[in-house]
């Protein structure tokens, strides 16, 4: 600021004489810089109306029209119709059965193994090279583009050559579970195989959740006597809440949209046991060509992801937890 | 935090600060230019709009130039061979006309190129899967040809072909080449079973028999078939039934021919027990499981298969020796019967130059240029012309079954086969899961479907 | 080290970790059992990797039923094949990098002082304004597809690497605006409050403590990498040129189109496809984790 003896007087002329000196350009700085917490949000907010929200609104706009998505412009007004045609159809409620086991199932897998495998590696259980070693092992397949392994997949649950049945024999199971081609087990392959997936993401998450948990907390089990599982169950999940909160919401987020690992694997078979919400609307618009019905089906599941949200943010206490 | 008035940064940061918001501005402006163009494209969309065609014809600022964008699924049919027709075209035409060639893969064809056309950016040809053309035809955007059926002999082609290409009395496409169903079967297990591994089992009965005898599992199926409506044609149409009634507006499944096709099926993986543990749903494995001796007998298959025999490293010759091919069993009181499907040229009226697409399509389709394209890519052709072409047929494994099948030939209700399959395909599960007896699954697909239709 | 030796080393450590297991029972239990869930987890995530890898080395046409785990002959004709014949390394991989790293740069442009506006700033309706954003995350993407297809036909757009680029980074953009400011959450303010005192700007503040996030700034950037890097749907409806192919979309093309695998030249190029990414998560691996939540100044 200045050399010279910093007395509050002093910064007071001094600041007196620069704002006289104020330029046209200083002047508007000064009045963006007011405002500079709206300008930094603004371009998320740009962003995500244009390309997300106006979509949307337009796709909730088709959802009250008969469209064929071949031709856009060729739109029917038919009201709630799709939405009433879908509801009436016993086929959606199968569909929104198997996403709710396909959904749950792979939610409480990634997150429960992730939480698992972080806590299992964060500090004091192993050497930190042996955790850092695992930790990289248990980071791939996130590495992967989930269509493509998808293919893999299909032919490691191979009922009579692929490995998960060869190993399954060799562990004394005379005869495993045709897995993608029966109708109880399809939908199991396809959830092993998600979580083998989506699990990476989940340990990374709760890994940095658990680091910034202070050792203060650790220390004040460690005085208190309390065994390693005592510690885990009274200090660390609570503390981990907020994650685990936030970590359950993205992944039922992004599961209810997962389709296309399904479309390569099982196609949605067999007899539509896999078929699920996100696949059922996929297939409405692309292969039926029903545009409109698609959106309906899409408005739905937006409506079910909400619901869901609000269910987890009820049971964690609020969404303060998650901010 | 309190907001402080002090000013006494350099002039420098301040520039800084200018520059960083420009940057923001830019990126704002990118994203609000998206945004605010859409809401004209809203309202064209609700009016006449979607010729725009904005990005396809880049070539079109001056009619001087025309870009003609051609996609297809594989290189096969390449720009190669297109060069020579759009050198007469350009000689032709006051314009300078050139082929954009795009490679689209089977699996993501038909959701690229309906969201393609749906989202007004058709491109000028195409080819498409002849069990596709009834979704595209339903945009009202596909070319015809009534015109232009004389010029090209449209006549030469199959029966089934010609059906399949025609919607509502207009001819939306030419079919390029074609494939057939057949059965396969593995020669060798044949011989070890002592049965004679030249002739295959003509008759149902005899091929339950020879599949029981074949039958070994786990090590070996005696047979296996894919339950799907498209493989559920063969027997289908051998037992003399139909998909849909003429007109096309009603099932004809449920008739007594249908349900004994389902039988078949139902046998397979119920009755007879001749088959895996639980049904093949999808074709992924098939090919490569059958090849490797999984199954004995692949009933119904299409003639593709030996394209993954050499893809394995086997020589035409070694195919030939190992498998047999002959069309599928028939009921006894019923007549041999194949499927063919295929790919069809099509065009979308939405281009900016119909005379000179037309012009091409005229070209391409032509009985020459079949013959070119049959005999580069070594398949079937769909002209009646071509069937002594021995320059076509060297190339084809089991020409000469083949070209006795292409006489029995029917095709898929090309205008509602998605409908059709996606809901046929599940009853015919319920019947190998033996969920459901034939007769009632297959009414229950046909109620489901009479409100499709 | 001899043989002897090491035999000697693990003797010793053997007969340490049995009179461990003498005299705390309990406790030598549960590490053993520690230990065993986690190699098997291990396993269970790299075996499916590794057989596809493995296929990449087999010699062409040769993975077969069933699938060898060790392969008898080891050959680099599939990679060599990939590297050399296709355009994979020459244009797909150039492109994938292209609109990962556009990505990652519009993601942390955008969320990175949106997350600091967020986490320092009093504003009207904060509240509201977060949650909306998480709210658009729950908007099924396949419902957007026509739309947003629509709009870029008409802007001229389509086709291009900007397009890809765009939407993935916004696809990231709520989640990164979350994590960011979440991460700004744990920076003690007690220096922005000192440059402020001394008069900074709001901005200045901004860009004095911004470097503080540096670990935020790795982590969202790498997952906004790895999320544009795996984008599939997206390229695949956007760009229909083989020149604009990215990684995930030329990989479909080892599929053929009745869903039978090429599985040695799948395998090689998704070796090649990983590699980068592989690449990020074993440098970047601390920063990674401790950046998420701002490990550094909780812990």
């Amino acid at each position: 600021m200045s050399d010279s003896e910093p007395s509050y007087l002093d910064g007071f002329e001094a600041r007196r004489e620069t704002q006289t000196e104020l330029s046209r350009l200083e002047r508007l700085y000064d009045r963006v810089d007011q405002k500079l917490p709206y300008i930094m949000i603004a371009p998320v907010f740009i962003i995500v109306v244009g390309l997300m929200l106006y979509p949307a609104v337009w796709a909730f706009k088709l959802s009250l029209y008969d469209v064929p998505i071949s031709n856009l412009d060729n739109q029917v007004f038919v009201g709630f119709q799709n939405y009433v045609e879908i509801l009436m159809n016993s086929f959606f409620y199968k569909v929104m059965k198997n996403s709710v086991v396909f959904v749950s199932a792979s939610v409480v897998g990634q997150v429960g193994i992730g939480v698992t495998l972080a806590v299992l590696l964060d500090r004091g259980w192993l050497d930190d090279r042996l955790a850092r070693f695992f930790r990289a092992t248990y980071i791939l397949p996130w590495a992967t583009t989930a269509v493509i392994v998808g293919y893999s997949w299909q032919f490691l649950l191979n009922p009579r050559v692929g490995l998960v049945n060869q190993f399954l024999r060799a562990l004394g199971w005379a005869n495993p579970p045709p897995w993608l081609t029966s109708v109880q087990w399809a939908i199991v392959g396809l959830i092993i195989m998600n979580i083998w997936r989506g699990t990476p993401f989940s340990m990374i998450f709760q890994t940095s959740g658990l680091q910034s948990i202070q050792e203060s907390f650790y220390e004040a089990a460690r005085v208190g006597g309390a065994s390693r599982l005592q510690t885990v169950r009274n200090v660390t999940l609570p503390l981990l809440r907020p994650f685990i909160l936030m970590n359950l919401i993205l992944v039922t987020l992004f599961t209810f949209n997962v389709f296309g690992m399904i479309l390569v694997m099982t196609g949605g078979g067999p007899l539509d046991a896999t078929n699920v919400l996100a696949l059922h609307m996929y297939q409405t618009a692309f292969s039926l060509g029903n545009f409109g019905k698609a959106s309906a089906l899409a408005v739905l599941l937006f409506l079910f992801n909400l619901l869901t949200v609000a269910f987890y943010l009820r049971v964690f206490g609020g969404v303060d937890q998650a901010i | 935090m309190v907001d402080s008035d002090q000013h006494t940064d350099s002039l420098v940061n301040r520039r800084r600060f200018v520059k960083a918001a420009g940057v923001t501005g830019v990126a704002g402006l990118l994203a609000g230019c998206s945004g605010g163009d859409s809401t004209t494209t809203n309202g064209g969309g609700n009016g006449n709009g979607g010729n725009g065609n904005g990005g396809t014809t880049t070539g079109n600022q001056t009619s001087k130039t025309f870009t003609l964008e051609y996609i297809d699924v594989d290189g096969d049919r390449t720009k190669e061979m297109f060069m020579p027709v759009i050198e007469e075209l350009n000689s032709k035409y006051d314009a300078e006309i050139s082929l954009n060639f795009r490679e689209v893969p089977y699996g993501n064809y038909k959701k690229q190129l309906l969201t393609r056309v749906g989202g007004g950016n058709a491109p000028d040809v195409a080819a498409i899967d002849q069990i596709w053309l009834g979704s595209f035809y339903n945009s009202g955007k596909l070319m015809t040809f009534n015109d232009i059926q004389e010029q090209i002999n449209f006549d030469d082609y199959f029966a089934g072909f010609k059906e399949a290409v025609v919607q509502e009395e207009n001819i939306v496409g030419f079919p390029i080449t074609t494939d057939v169903r057949g059965m396969y079967w593995n020669k060798d297990q044949f011989e070890s079973a002592g049965l004679d591994p030249n002739t295959g089992p003509e008759t149902w009965s005899e091929f339950y028999d020879v599949a029981a005898q074949l039958h070994d599992p786990p090590n070996r199926y005696g047979t296996g078939i894919i339950v799907a409506a498209g493989i559920y044609s063969v027997p289908l149409f051998s037992a003399g039934g139909q998909f849909l009634k003429s007109g096309g507006s009603e099932p004809a499944f449920t008739s007594d021919a249908g349900v004994k096709g389902a039988e078949f099926i139902d046998k397979i993986y119920n009755e007879e027990k001749i088959g895996p543990s639980s049904p093949i749903t999808g074709g992924g494995n098939y090919p490569q499981e059958f090849l490797n001796g999984t199954y004995s007998i692949a009933p119904v298959y299409g003639s593709w298969m030996d394209f993954f025999a050499r893809q394995k490293g086997m020589s035409n010759e070694e195919i030939k020796q190992k498998y047999g091919f002959s069309i599928s069993p028939h009921p006894s009181s019923g007549s041999p019967a194949t499927m063919m499907g295929g790919f069809a040229w099509s065009a979308f009226n939405t281009t900016d130059r119909p005379d000179i697409v037309k012009d091409f399509m005229g070209r391409i389709s032509g009985q020459e240029f079949n013959r070119k394209i049959a005999r580069e890519t070594g398949r079937i052709p769909t002209r009646k012309a071509l069937l002594d072409a021995s320059e076509v047929w060297s190339n084809i494994l089991w020409s000469d079954t083949i070209k006795e099948m292409l006489e029995y030939g029917g095709t898929r209700p090309v205008n509602n086969w998605s409908a059709v399959d996606e809901i046929l395909t599940t009853s015919l599960q319920e019947v190998a899961y033996d969920r459901a007896e034939p007769r009632e699954a297959l009414q229950s697909a046909a109620d489901e479907l009479a409100g499709e239709l | 080290m001899s043989m002897k030796q090491r035999f000697i080393k693990a003797r010793y450590y053997l007969h340490n970790a049995a009179r461990f297991a003498k005299i705390y029972p309990e406790e030598a239990l549960i590490r053993a059992v520690v230990i065993f869930s986690l190699v098997s987890m291990s396993v269970f995530f790299i075996v499916p990797l590794y057989w596809l890898f493995s296929a990449a080395f087999k010699p062409p046409n040769s993975v077969g039923f069933p699938p060898e785990l060790v392969p008898s002959t080891i050959t680099f004709e599939n990679l060599n094949h990939i590297i050399v014949n296709t355009e994979f390394v020459g244009t797909f991989l150039v492109n994938s990098l292209l609109v990962a790293v556009g990505a990652v740069i519009i993601v942390l442009a955008i969320a990175t002082p949106a997350g600091y506006a967020f986490s320092r700033y009093e504003m009207k309706h904060k509240r509201v304004l977060m949650v909306s954003i998480l709210f658009v995350q729950m908007i099924p993407f396949l419902a957007m597809i026509i739309p947003l297809y629509r709009i870029f036909a008409i802007v001229g757009l389509l086709d291009t690497l900007i397009v890809i680029t765009l939407v993935s980074a916004a696809n990231t953009i709520p989640v990164a605006t979350w994590l960011m400011k979440g991460y700004f959450d744990t920076v003690p303010d007690g220096l922005e409050e000192a440059a402020r005192v001394g008069g900074a700007s709001r901005f200045q503040a901004f860009r004095i403590i911004t470097p503080l996030a540096k670990p935020a700034l790795g982590a969202v950037a790498i997952y906004s990498f790895v999320g544009a890097w795996n984008k599939f749907i997206i390229p695949l409806t956007f760009t229909s040129s083989k020149s604009k192919w990215v990684l995930p979309v030329a990989l479909y093309k080892f599929i053929s189109r009745r869903g039978v695998v090429e599985w040695g030249l799948l395998g090689a190029a998704t070796l090649i496809a990983m590699l980068p990414v592989l690449i990020l998560f074993v440098v970047f691996q601390k920063q990674f984790v401790a950046g998420l939540t701002g490990a550094e100044y909780k812990g």
